[in-house]
């Protein structure tokens, strides 16, 4: 049943929500050279200062993880786990508790009613929560903050909800656990500013 | 006006589930809660024993105890015979439920009651039953009983045997079992222990 | 809230490549806003736009054919369609659920390789490339072969796409070691008894005439339990009509149940059974004399050899009384050639003995003169559709399936297989690859493919596998789901499931031999493939493009069906092509042709070929091994809503049945102080114990053996639904018998005790953990 009230348009700093958005997209999508890059450079510890700055939070404590350690970390808390996959990365499935199910339908309809649409070469789920972040940058730089926020809100936030506490319990690589602390802490900060 | 009806003949059912797993997915059933499940006993002693896999659900009576408790008339008869409930209007209070001597209806994780309806939708379009159409054993019969020529008439007619679960009841129920394996009948009622 | 200095930075990796702004246009339409997420109640699946397509289902290998309901994107539903011969409009209940399968959120997603320096088995992965993964696999492949030759790379398969991963695969690479566990860890024996019997091998899907049969003998025959669909159509059909059926078996079974006569025999002695009823249609002279008389060879030395077994003796061993021998062998005289003993499809019960009791079931059957008669067993083969043109294999496929032996390695440059020598007949036997990856003899085999087999929960000797797996320098395995033996590959390859795939033809021998063709209803999930795909993809890795010269399924698939003169377009609208049948000799002898394919072109009682092998040859009963004493006969089957050990994670089947049991009779269960439901262990004769797992206390078994349902007792976490649940025949499979003839392995030579007093493990209902898993 809708329970949510329709989020009203909101002013939100629009960068803030970006880079935001920019941080769950690039710390759930597959590592690989990118996110090597960026952790080696320290472009991710920057960004995740900045926005924690912004928010008047602590910024995560990550060390620079050993990168094979956090690729496995990675299969085994969203991929394939030999201990059952902690966090299916699938913001659909954290609502409705099936996959492709409607809410996930749901969010593909309306990227589409946003002109927003699904690369050929993404071999994942629509619904995958990195993907979903990227769309919510997508929005946001097409200036429509207020779209970008209802899909912070309905679709993202749930999936922290639902799997922040077993990615903290079960990651072993240092990386994802602090990360999806700040991010929940993040998401919880702006909708909290922009509900008040 | 019809009235219709299921026949299982139980010398043919081998409780494989098949009918209920249909009906899993063709009637979208959470996980957790059934509209049609087995219950197997076996009755003997070594080696003369016998097995009984009869299919339960509801049975559609001529007179459901559980749709005059309903406060607010979302339990009713449709006028084919069907015993349906509207989810919308369902506040999810359990007295039919509570009612039901058959145990046939359960609470959705939507907050309302449901339970079999005979697949109405398929049998408004002229189809059967998701159970009737996928059991490999094909015992399973469906039809009007004021039609003498359908499925279930004649499955009615053919029979050796036919029986009621807990007739006694009044209930009348409109889903026969045909043939039962036991010389007395339906073997016991729930809770008999299988040996 | 402010963003300082450091605005608008931009991370390299936040670029995910799965959305792009398309069209501007419409999103200019678009006022702005966002929906919120909802649940139920939408609207019913049905109510939508339903589209369906034709497939054939692959949850067991009955492969029914199949249509698929496809409703906002996503499978709803599955359903039979009358024209095809294998559902006729029903499928089965595991048919029904495999929707849950493909939407198993536990499914593999993305090929994986295992972190450098971490242990096979320690499940550490990380994810690659379809192509890393082939260069990885490629790689060592080409090592091995460097240093052992293309021999040392086996390959095991089952389902359909084990075509190309134990069949069309090796025969390019060219190794011989490839093999189905379909052969020999099921039918092996009664294949091989019915090439040197009929001359001809038993179609996949038992050729019993049951439409047109009176009478009806099981031999474990576990009917109803082991839900393959059309059989259990024509059984239930045959009931219904007054066909009346007799159950052989230790256990009082589902079939049982439907029996007029129940003989409740002593496990391992059914050759003996049969070789009475041998005895006594000859001795009352009540056997089809003309039939025997024209199509057989060796009926004077099989009279001979049989009055040995007269009831009397056959009751000492069986425990059946004489008089009901004989009174059921005369039944059944009565009733031929309208009588018949189905043959099974798990066959390898006890090894040494498992070609004699097959072999003898045929004879009863020739001398009820139903073989290729109407009511007894009709005569069927596939369908003939060209292959794609293409380079001849440098080895012809070595893995047979049921109804076929390999072919000889003869003078070709290949080494003989692992396993040439060590039985009489012509199948590869997945067992026996195990041993040559840790002995290296006859030589190393230092690689393995696995696709869609099971290791750890079909082969028996669980441990020395594992043992076998840490000896390989390349595992590779090609799967749906991250089954426990999944986990320790090296690489691992995420195959699709059936409803979103391709596959080759099913070409079927029935009565009315069938093509079926399965088409996709939905994109693949993830980073899933085809097999087609992924053995094409490794093949040109591996420099073996020409042996793939299609570009990709619809060409190969199109140019096979042109053959026929059909097309792609064509099967899609009409997804089975059914063809006239041979089904009795009188169809063959018509058209001048003998249907059997056999030295002396008769039915062989009497074997030539086996006696210059210094084997039997004519079928003898052989004394059983027995167990120690306190230890029970672990007998197997199957439950009618599982698969083997794959459909265990499939939640709409698990919650049907979540957990086996193990079946005690009641007076053993007095005895041991065990009451019903409660958990125990089961501690089989080298110490492996398995459990907790309940007791079922029944009147439903002899006292003399337990039962338990096969495929539970998953070790794999990641299984959600099945791990730790019930208890694994498997793993108590400690040992097994080799069938001298078939190279079957004989897995009912093991026994239990019973371990009182296990604690109960509180399984969670399914229900539960499907919401558990979905909300953390
Ligand atoms: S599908 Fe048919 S045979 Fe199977 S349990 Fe249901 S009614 Fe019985
Ligand atoms: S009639 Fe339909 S709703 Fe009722 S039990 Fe059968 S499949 Fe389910
Ligand atoms: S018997 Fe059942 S599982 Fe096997 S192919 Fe047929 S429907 Fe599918």
């Amino acid at each position: 049943m809708t329970t949510a009230p329709q989020t009203t348009p909101i002013a939100t700093d629009l960068a803030v929500l970006d880079l935001l958005l920019q941080l769950i997209a690039g710390t759930y999508r597959s590592p690989a050279d990118a996110l090597r890059d960026d952790l080696a450079s320290g472009a991710l510890a920057e960004a995740c200062s900045a926005l924690a700055e912004a928010l008047d939070l602590d910024a995560p404590g990550f060390q620079a993880p050993v990168w094979t350690t956090l690729q496995a970390a990675y299969v085994d808390l969203f991929v394939s786990s030999g201990n059952g996959v902690a966090a299916p990365p699938y913001v659909g499935y954290a609502i409705d508790g099936e996959l492709m199910g409607p809410s996930a339908q749901l969010l593909g309809a309306a990227f589409s009613d946003h002109g927003i649409e699904l690369q050929d070469a993404w071999s994942d789920l629509p619904d995958h929560v990195a993907a979903v972040a990227e769309g919510g940058t997508l929005l946001a730089h097409s200036a429509r903050p207020e779209a970008a926020h209802a899909l912070l809100e309905g679709y993202l936030a749930p999936w922290f909800e639902r799997y922040a506490t077993a990615i903290e319990a079960k990651d072993v690589s240092g990386f994802y656990a602090p990360m999806t602390k700040f991010l929940q802490a993040a998401i919880k900060e702006v909708t909290r500013e922009a509900r008040s | 006006m019809s009235r219709m009806a299921m026949a299982i003949d139980l010398a043919a059912c081998v409780g494989c589930a098949a009918c209920s797993v249909a009906c899993k997915h063709e009637n979208e059933v959470p996980i957790g809660v059934n509209r049609l499940w087995i219950r197997n006993t076996t009755i003997g002693t070594f080696p003369n024993l016998v097995t009984e896999f009869r299919p339960e659900q509801c049975l559609h009576c001529e007179n459901p105890p559980c749709v005059p408790v309903c406060p607010t008339g979302c339990c009713f008869v449709r006028a084919d015979g069907i015993v349906d409930i509207e989810p919308m209007k369902c506040i999810g209070c359990s007295a039919c439920i509570a009612a039901c001597p058959y145990d046939a209806r359960y609470m959705h994780p939507d907050g309302y009651v449901s339970k079999c309806d005979y697949c109405k939708h398929r049998v408004e379009k002229g189809e059967l039953p998701a159970c009737v159409t996928t059991c490999p054993t094909l015992c399973r019969s469906f039809g009007d009983l004021d039609d003498p020529d359908s499925d279930v008439s004649i499955a009615l007619r053919g029979a050796r045997r036919v029986d009621l679960l807990r007739p006694g009841l009044g209930t009348g129920p409109k889903l026969y079992y045909l043939n039962a394996p036991a010389k007395f009948g339906l073997v016991g009622e729930e809770g008999q222990r299988s040996s | 809230m402010k963003l300082g200095r450091r605005d608008f930075i931009k991370l390299s990796c936040a670029t995910v490549g799965a959305l792009a702004v398309g069209s501007t246009a419409k999103a200019q339409l678009f006022p702005g806003g966002f929906p919120n997420p909802f649940r139920p109640p939408p609207g019913k699946w049905f109510e939508g736009d339903v589209t369906t397509s034709y497939s054939y289902c692959e949850m067991c290998f009955w492969k029914c054919g199949m249509k698929v309901s496809v409703e906002g994107g996503k499978v709803r539903k599955v359903d039979g369609y009358v024209e095809n011969p294998k559902s006729r409009g029903m499928l089965c209940p595991r048919g029904q659920a495999a929707p849950a399968t493909t939407y198993d959120p536990d499914r593999l997603k993305k090929p994986l390789i295992r972190v450098e320096g971490s242990e096979r088995g320690a499940g550490q992965y990380r994810e690659a490339s379809w192509d890393e993964a082939f260069d990885y696999i490629a790689e060592k492949m080409f090592a091995i072969r460097d240093e052992h030759g293309t021999e040392s790379v086996a390959f095991m398969g089952h389902g359909t796409g084990d075509e190309w991963f134990a069949s069309y695969l090796p025969g390019a690479w060219g190794t011989p070691n490839a093999a189905k566990p379909s052969v020999s860890l099921c039918t092996a024996p009664r294949e091989t008894a019915s090439v040197y019997t009929f001359g001809r091998g038993i179609a996949g899907h038992e050729q019993i005439d049951w439409d047109e049969t009176d009478y009806i003998v099981l031999i474990g025959h576990h009917i109803g339990e082991d839900t393959h669909n059309t059989q259990l159509q024509q059984f239930a059909q045959a009931l219904t009509r007054g066909a009346e059926l007799v159950v052989v078996d230790p256990r009082f079974s589902v079939a049982a149940a439907k029996a007029k006569d129940w003989l409740p025999i002593k496990p391992a002695t059914d050759t003996a059974l049969l070789l009475a009823w041998i005895n006594v249609l000859i001795e009352e002279e009540i056997y089809d004399a003309e039939y025997v008389e024209k199509y057989t060879l060796g009926f004077e030395q099989l009279a001979e050899h049989a009055a040995q077994y007269t009831p009397e003796w056959a009751e000492a061993i069986t425990e059946i009384p004489a008089d009901t021998i004989r009174r059921i062998a005369r039944e059944m005289a009565a009733h031929a050639p309208r009588a018949v003993l189905p043959v099974g499809r798990h066959v390898v019960w006890y090894g040494h003995d498992d070609s004699h009791r097959m072999r003898a079931l045929y004879f009863v059957n020739i001398l009820l003169g139903n073989y290729g008669m109407p009511g007894g067993y009709f005569l069927c083969d596939a369908p003939i559709v060209d292959t794609f043109p293409a380079p001849e294999l440098p080895l012809a496929p070595a893995a047979g399936g049921c109804g076929s032996g390999p072919v000889e390695v003869g003078d070709s440059p290949f080494r003989p297989s692992v396993d040439r020598g060590k039985f009489f007949g012509t199948a590869t036997s997945v067992q026996e690859f195990i041993e040559p990856m840790i002995t290296g003899e006859p030589y190393p085999v230092k690689g393995l493919f696995a696709y869609g087999v099971n290791l750890f929960h079909s082969i028996p000797m669980v441990e020395r596998t594992k043992e076998a797996l840490r000896h390989l320098d390349l595992y590779v395995a090609i799967d749906i789901l991250p089954m426990e033996h999944v986990m320790w590959a090296d690489v691992i390859l995420p195959e699709c499931t059936f409803l979103e795939r391709h596959d080759d033809l099913n070409l079927v021998a029935h009565k009315t031999p069938f093509i079926q063709a399965r088409f996709p209803a939905v994109e693949p999930m993830y980073d899933s493939k085809p097999a087609w795909w992924i053995a094409r993809e490794l093949g040109i890795k591996l420099g073996l493009g020409e042996y793939f010269p299609w570009e990709d399924i619809e060409e190969y698939l199109d140019r096979r069906l042109s053959s026929i003169g059909s097309s792609l377009e064509a099967m899609a609208e009409q997804g089975t092509i059914v063809r006239r049948g041979r089904p009795y000799i009188a169809d063959w002898e018509r058209l001048n042709r003998n249907p059997f394919d056999t030295p002396s072109g008769q039915l062989e009682f009497y074997s030539e070929r086996f006696a210059e092998a210094g084997l039997d040859p004519l079928p003898v009963f052989i004394d059983p091994m027995e167990g120690p004493s306190g230890y029970y006969r672990l007998l197997y089957g199957r439950s009618p809503v599982h698969t083997f050990a794959r459909t265990h994670n499939n939640a709409v089947l698990m919650e049907m049945e979540s957990e086996n049991s193990v079946w005690l009779n009641t007076r053993e269960a007095e005895r041991l102080g065990v009451s019903h439901l409660e958990y125990v262990y089961l501690e089989n004769q080298d110490g492996v114990v398995e459990g907790p797992v309940r007791a079922n206390v029944t009147e439903r078994i002899r006292q003399d053996c337990v039962y338990i349902t096969h495929g539970y007792g998953h070790k794999a976490p990641l299984m959600k639904l099945a791990n730790g649940r019930g208890a694994s025949d498997t793993h108590l499979q400690t040992r097994y018998d080799l069938d001298p003839y078939s190279g079957g392995a004989g897995l009912r030579n093991n026994w239990v005790r019973i371990v009182p007093g296990a604690p109960d493990p509180q399984h969670k209902p399914i229900a539960q953990l499907v919401r558990e898993r979905s909300q953390a």
